[in-house]
């Protein structure tokens, strides 16, 4: 593989963040939240900083755990990355992602408590109304 | 003058497919980066007076990206890899190009001076709305839309550019033949190859309310 990547790369590899399919959504979303530049990441990943757009339109390692396992490892071997921090990448990810739809459900929910509770209070407050 | 990119290997490319087939998670990235930028210089070479830059490069980035993420559904036997996803990448912009010309249109007056020139830049998926049968169509809904639905539901790039010729009243089984890559076989098998794959996308359309009306 050419070591050149060529600017169209670079931007396939950002239009690959928003399919749930790449890793470069992961790698995004994870640089978002801590704030990482793309050098940062690659000393993380004690990869070549040149790799990290290729690793980024690989696909994303299985979800079950032996698949799981061997993704990580092929992709470590492939860029001679650190295997541990690209799983906790992928693990934290995707717990951030759980927690967020989690709380997206919650909040709707509470919303709906919320509203039901409104609607209670004002028919009392009609039927105090009317009591007066 | 700049020098094209060399197209890659039939076995290199069909090396990286046999790996997406087998779900190396790797391959993806792997079949993008052999494909990209000959795919990109191929299609700039074939519209050389492109409305932005990045249109072709957009237009490859995407089909490569759907490709890799389904590559079951190309079918070797109906040819090489390359020409499919050159014919994709094709269809793709010539629609993103018709999308492009309307918008255009809409934004400035129309100058019937300049419109009576054919300015040579020929777009098929043009020719064929106006070819589309409106009377056999549901009413509200506009020829563009027809052909977008179309096109999802005809995925196979050989089927649509078959369907292109139908609309645009090519009758030589030549030029479907060259479509179909099957020239290296006789004229006869030619002939009745071309008239199964007409008979079978006709049937298709009729479904789809669409009739064809080959001149």
């Amino acid at each position: 593989m050419s070591s050149n990547s060529s600017n169209a790369l670079a931007r396939a590899a950002r239009r690959a963040i928003t399919s749930e399919f790449f890793l470069a959504g992961i790698l995004h979303e994870y640089q978002q939240v801590h704030h990482l530049d793309d050098e940062s990441l690659a000393n993380l990943l004690e990869c070549d900083i040149h790799d990290l757009q290729r690793l980024a339109l690989c696909r994303r390692p299985a979800a079950n755990q032996i698949s799981f396992v061997h993704d990580i490892d092929h992709l470590a071997q492939r860029f001679h990355l650190r295997a541990d921090q690209l799983a906790a990448i992928i693990r934290q990810v995707d717990s951030l992602r759980i927690l967020r739809q989690q709380a997206t459900t919650t909040q709707s929910a509470q919303g709906m408590l919320r509203a039901a509770r409104d609607r209670d209070d004002s028919s009392a407050d009609i039927t105090e109304d009317a009591d007066d | 003058m700049t020098r094209l990119l060399p197209r890659p290997s039939t076995d290199q490319v069909n090396a990286i497919y046999q790996r997406l087939l087998a779900d190396e998670p790797d391959a993806p990235n792997d079949f993008i980066e052999l494909l990209l930028d000959p795919l990109i210089e191929a299609l700039c070479a074939r519209f050389p007076n492109l409305p932005h830059p990045d249109l072709a490069t957009d237009v490859v980035i995407d089909a490569l990206l759907r490709f890799v993420q389904s590559p079951e559904k190309y079918r070797p036997e109906r040819g090489e890899l390359w020409n499919y996803l050159y014919m994709d990448v094709q269809g793709d912009l010539r629609n993103a190009l018709a999308k492009e010309q309307r918008r255009q249109k809409k934004e400035v007056p129309f100058d019937p001076v300049a419109h009576d020139r054919p300015d040579g830049n020929t777009n098929v998926e043009e020719e064929v709305m106006r070819r589309l049968d409106f009377s056999s169509l549901q009413q509200g809904r506009d020829a563009q839309a027809i052909l977008n639905q179309l096109r999802r539901e005809i995925p196979d790039p050989y089927d649509w550019q078959v369907v292109l010729l139908m609309f645009s009243g090519e009758r030589h089984t030549r030029a479907f033949a060259a479509v179909l890559g099957i020239e290296h076989l006789p004229m006869v098998m030619q002939r009745a190859q071309v008239k199964k794959t007409k008979d079978r996308l006709r049937l298709r359309l009729k479904r789809y309310g669409v009739k064809v009306h080959e001149q």
